[in-house]
């Protein structure tokens, strides 16, 4: 059992000029980590994590957002959160839940070690409670990696926003 | 007040539509063969094979 990973692609030059998909699989789950660059996108999660984290987003900083890729890229997209339950999907293991985690990370690091962004930004979908709790459990883990890579790591007490800004 | 939540609507539409776009414009490139890959999936798969976030 692993993480695989696919080709990371760019997804619309036209529409989402500079946003990138990267893919990798997990139990036969495809997922997707999008990194779509703050300009070609609205401000609503940048004003968000600003607000919440009381710090400064760069204006060429990437929002960062992650699911399913039949929720992220489908043709009939799925809105909001839905759980793997809600997918039809059996749930997984603490040991799956650890993996998914780092092959978001994972993808997050590989990104970064192309692009050398200034900084990372990204919300809980509809503040989902357990979305949270699952994002901080990965932001206390990894965050020291982070930083390690010139990446200061934010959150909010609520777990809710993320920022990885390169000081 | 209205002002407000109707320009909050008309954002979160035209986010609803771009994403929609994108993600149509995407799906139809893959079927054509004509995604740009920045990061083939086997140099990925070299790359997290020395990862910190220990994959498998």
């Amino acid at each position: 059992m692993g993480i695989i990973f696919g080709n990371r692609e760019f997804i619309d030059e036209t529409a989402l000029p500079g946003a990138q998909v990267q893919h990798f699989s997990l139990s036969g789950t495809d997922y997707g980590a999008l990194f779509i660059p703050r300009p070609a996108w609205d401000e609503h999660t940048a004003v968000k994590v600003s607000q919440e984290l009381g710090v400064d987003l760069p204006d060429d900083a990437y929002e960062i957002k992650f699911d399913t890729l039949d929720s992220l890229l489908d043709e009939n997209p799925a809105h909001g959160y839905r759980t793997r339950y809600q997918l039809g999907l059996a749930p997984y293991s603490l040991m799956e839940l650890n993996l998914l985690g780092s092959g978001l990370l994972e993808s997050i690091s590989l990104f970064d070690q192309d692009i050398h962004g200034s900084g990372y930004y990204g919300c809980a979908v509809d503040d989902n409670p357990q979305l949270c709790h699952y994002y901080k459990r990965l932001y206390r883990r990894y965050g020291a990696h982070f930083l390690a890579s010139g990446l200061t790591p934010y959150t909010s007490d609520r777990g809710t926003c993320y920022a990885f800004i390169r000081e | 007040m209205h002002l407000y939540a109707n320009d909050d609507t008309t954002q979160q539409q035209r986010k609803a539509a771009t994403i929609e776009v994108a993600r149509k414009r995407y799906l139809a490139a893959k079927r054509q063969g004509k995604v740009n890959v920045s990061l083939s999936a086997e140099e990925a798969q070299k790359r997290a094979q020395k990862s910190v976030f220990r994959l498998s």
